[in-house]
């Protein structure tokens, strides 16, 4: 089946909201996994529905400039960092290790929408995409014409893009094989599993 | 003025509905007794849907059909995307066929039926290391759901966001949260219709019907560390073993048409958990071609895995657990003296 679906941020919006059903929804989903831009807005809107959700807002303020940089260039990140398997050998650390690669994006997404509600004390201009902006605001509950302070963010060294590694898929395979011993495994866990791409045999 | 007034008071009013959707519910709820629930429900209801798993900047997705009559639970899950593959479940029995090599991985996932077990031995331990606490409710693919937070008592674990159907508790999105509460992964119905017509018995008949394809068995038997002349010095806190087994691992797929031959490695692999989180370590002595230096990567959302060399063996730790978890029990074992 040929999907030419052509796809905005609003189509991934309502698709994520359960506003599309039956062939239209899997049509619509069929056109996100072909599109990195679709993948990049539905991760997009992931987080700041749950930056909504979590217990607090992380620390934030960043500068103006740095945050246009950063938006300007979420469409060109690489895709296809993991995709399901990928052995990414590097030195063990001697402390402990951030256990989220993304973590630079979702910093800098984080950084960008307290600008927003910041934006709200303050006033300002938010450095959003028309459409980003009108989005994040309606989400954040706040008008998307305002202006954020500046402050300075660490930015986390990009990790590299690595091949699949078919020995790591192997003993990934045989790990959720018998990963009956979880109990989440009969809700979701399985199906997780099963979902999660694995090499050809 | 009058207009001054309108909107300040509309926006009270859309900074309390903010505060109202944040504010925790102060509802009693306990570890086991939801755990129950969410493992029964999916042997009352019979469903189809879409399945999404999302990590980082990647998406899987699977269609989904599961019916259930009496103990007996069927399940297809056809993957949309990547190699391509059907994957059926018949309670423990777990059939994979790969249309593209015509092999079926036929797998029997013991471990399957052990929840009333693993709470039953873990009961004390869950509740020791995670704290369960109701959310505000959701609407979720058209469905009205409660959502719990697992949030764990230490860096040693990742927490959960969890959102059932209300009604019966079937899992419909499922996050799973690094120590900073970030998302590392998660797991949803993006579309899902309860109580649909799955027919048992054209399931079965799909799953029975292996004609022009290999089917394979994992090499696969059960053993304990001792055996295999392993002791682990320290665990961490409320992971326990759940098993050991010996097993050839398929480190490559022969490929017969490109002149490729197949390579398997014998290894020990053993599991322990906390009761939600899961992993493994396999144990191979050290080949200096493959093995070539200790390493860390994160191969899939929530999954992590490690390598490390200890002595004349590699060791690779694998499971849904921060890295410091994985090198710490990858630290802890050693050989017999």
């Amino acid at each position: 089946m040929t999907h030419t679906k052509l796809l905005n941020d609003e189509d991934v919006s309502a698709f994520m909201d359960s506003a599309m059903q039956g062939p239209l929804a899997s049509e619509t989903l069929s056109a996100v996994l072909g599109s990195d831009e679709a993948k990049a807005s539905w991760h997009r809107y992931h987080l700041i529905g749950d930056m909504v959700r979590s217990e607090q807002l992380a620390p934030c303020a960043s500068e103006l400039s740095f945050a246009q940089r950063v938006m300007a260039a979420l469409p060109e990140q690489r895709p296809g960092a993991i995709d399901g398997s990928q052995w990414s050998p590097m030195p063990l650390p001697s402390g402990r290790r951030s256990a989220n690669a993304s973590g630079f994006w979702l910093k800098a997404l984080t950084g960008t929408l307290c600008l927003a509600v910041l934006g709200l004390l303050v006033g300002g201009v938010a450095p959003w995409r028309a459409s980003d902006s009108e989005k994040a605001a309606a989400i954040a509950g706040v008008s998307p014409a305002e202006k954020a302070p500046a402050v300075d963010v660490a930015l986390e060294e990009e990790r590299p893009v690595m091949a699949r590694d078919p020995e790591l898929d192997a003993l990934l395979s045989a790990h959720q094989q018998m990963g009956g011993h979880s109990a989440l495994q009969a809700p979701a866990g399985f199906l997780r599993n099963a979902t999660f791409e694995r090499s050809r045999p | 003025m009058k207009r001054a007034w309108v909107s300040l008071l509309l926006w009270a009013c859309g900074l309390s509905s903010v505060q109202s959707q944040t504010a925790p519910v102060a509802e009693e709820i306990t570890l086991p007794v939801w755990l129950q629930k969410v493992n029964s429900a999916s042997r009352q209801r019979a469903y189809t849907g879409t399945f999404v798993v999302s990590a980082g900047n990647t998406m899987s997705s699977a269609k989904i059909w599961h019916v259930c009559e009496g103990p007996l639970q069927m399940e297809r899950v056809e993957s949309l995307n990547g190699p391509a593959r059907s994957t059926f479940r018949r309670n423990e029995q777990v059939l994979t066929f790969f249309p593209e090599s015509k092999v079926a991985l036929s797998e029997s996932r013991e471990s399957w039926g052990s929840f009333p077990n693993v709470l039953k031995s873990s009961q004390g331990a869950l509740e020791e290391h995670y704290q369960i606490r109701a959310l505000p409710g959701e609407r979720v693919v058209g469905l009205d759901t409660d959502v719990v937070q697992l949030k764990p008592k230490d860096n040693w674990r990742f927490g959960y966001r969890v959102w059932t159907e209300k009604k019966s508790g079937l899992v419909v999105r499922l996050q799973t949260l690094d120590p900073d509460g970030r998302v590392l992964e998660q797991s949803a119905f993006s579309e899902l219709q309860l109580d649909a017509p799955v027919s048992m018995s054209k399931l079965t008949a799909m799953m029975n019907n292996t004609t022009g394809y290999r089917v394979e068995r994992p090499d696969i038997h059960k053993t304990s560390a001792e055996e295999q002349g392993w002791v682990l010095r320290n665990s961490v806190a409320g992971f326990q073993s759940t098993g050991c087994y010996r097993r050839v691992v398929m480190l490559q797929a022969a490929a017969p048409q490109a002149g490729a031959e197949g390579s398997t490695q014998a290894m020990t692999q053993c599991m322990f958990s906390d009761g939600l989180a899961v992993l493994s370590l396999f144990m191979e002595p050290y080949d200096p071609r493959r093995n070539a230096r200790e390493s860390v990567a994160e191969p899939s959302g929530a999954t992590h895995a490690l390598g490390l060399r200890s002595g004349e063996w590699w060791i690779t730790a694998v499971g849904e657990v921060p890295t410091r978890t994985l090198q710490s029990f990858a630290l802890a074992l050693e050989r017999k003296k």
